[in-house]
């Protein structure tokens, strides 16, 4: 097993954010309305949080390939918001003394983390 | 829009069953996919970032509507096998557990995703969300 899972990034503007509303039908307005979202307490647009989980799939099938995907169990926090303009970018790590849980992360430009959990590969049946 | 009829903290019964959503896994909704996250293309196999897409729809069919200023902390999947295009795929939803911890409400819905036709299992998740009422 690969000790360290290949980075996916994406750079998130508002047009993705509304083509992504626009495929899971999540019209928040926190994520879709400039002028709600400014006065609400985050201060502005965000993404939707699942946007970024996206990457740490891409990650995982990109360095251990689509079959594993289908064993994977995945357990993650949201711990920052992405806002307009962010590049964020999946990635994870093998987990000291283990061959089949993975540290999995989502950080943005500045090394901030936004999503944080683990992926554990199930031993294939 | 009445407050009495805001899916609140309330409303969540750990092990009750509040319904099940039907999804087709069509090519023009992965098309979709596509144009947010172009190198998602493995031929004939859905996004594996659908299943959040999926899982989130049927919670928020089944438990809204919500009041403003809830949050999605967090989110577990575990995946049997990832749904292949065309597939119609049923997920019901459910409440698993509620606590509230430092005058914080938090709710536990586990969706169960399987294959309309086989009744096979293909994935499950668990959404945790911070209830805002």
């Amino acid at each position: 097993m690969q000790k360290v899972l290949e980075p996916a990034s994406n750079h998130v503007d508002f047009e993705s954010i509304l083509n992504y509303a626009d495929v899971t039908q999540d019209y928040n307005p926190i994520h879709v309305d400039k002028e709600f979202a400014a006065k609400s307490p985050m201060g502005g647009i965000i993404a939707h949080g699942t946007m970024s989980l996206a990457l740490i799939w891409q990650s995982l099938k990109k360095t251990l390939g689509a079959d594993v995907v289908n064993r994977v169990r995945l357990d993650i926090r949201f711990v920052s918001p992405v806002r307009i303009d962010d590049t964020v970018t999946g990635g994870g790590k093998l987990q000291e003394g283990s061959d089949q849980v993975y540290d999995v992360w989502v950080k943005n430009q500045d090394g901030q983390i936004v999503i944080k959990g683990t992926a554990e590969i199930k031993t294939a049946l | 829009m009445a407050k009495e009829k805001l899916f609140t903290y309330d409303h969540y019964e750990p092990g009750k069953l509040y319904g099940e959503s039907e999804f087709t896994v069509d090519e023009e909704t992965v098309n979709k996919w596509r144009t947010v996250y172009p190198d998602d293309n493995e031929p004939g196999v859905m996004p594996p970032g659908m299943t959040a897409m999926i899982a989130v729809d049927a919670i928020l069919t089944h438990q809204s509507p919500r009041p403003p200023g809830g949050v999605h902390g967090g989110q577990s999947f575990d995946i049997h096998r990832m749904p292949r295009i065309g597939e119609t795929l049923v997920t019901e939803v459910r409440c698993i557990d509620k606590e509230i911890r430092k005058g914080r409400k938090w709710a536990y819905s586990e969706t169960r995703t399987r294959s309309k036709d086989t009744g096979e299992l293909l994935f499950t998740g668990v959404m945790t969300s911070l209830v805002a009422e």
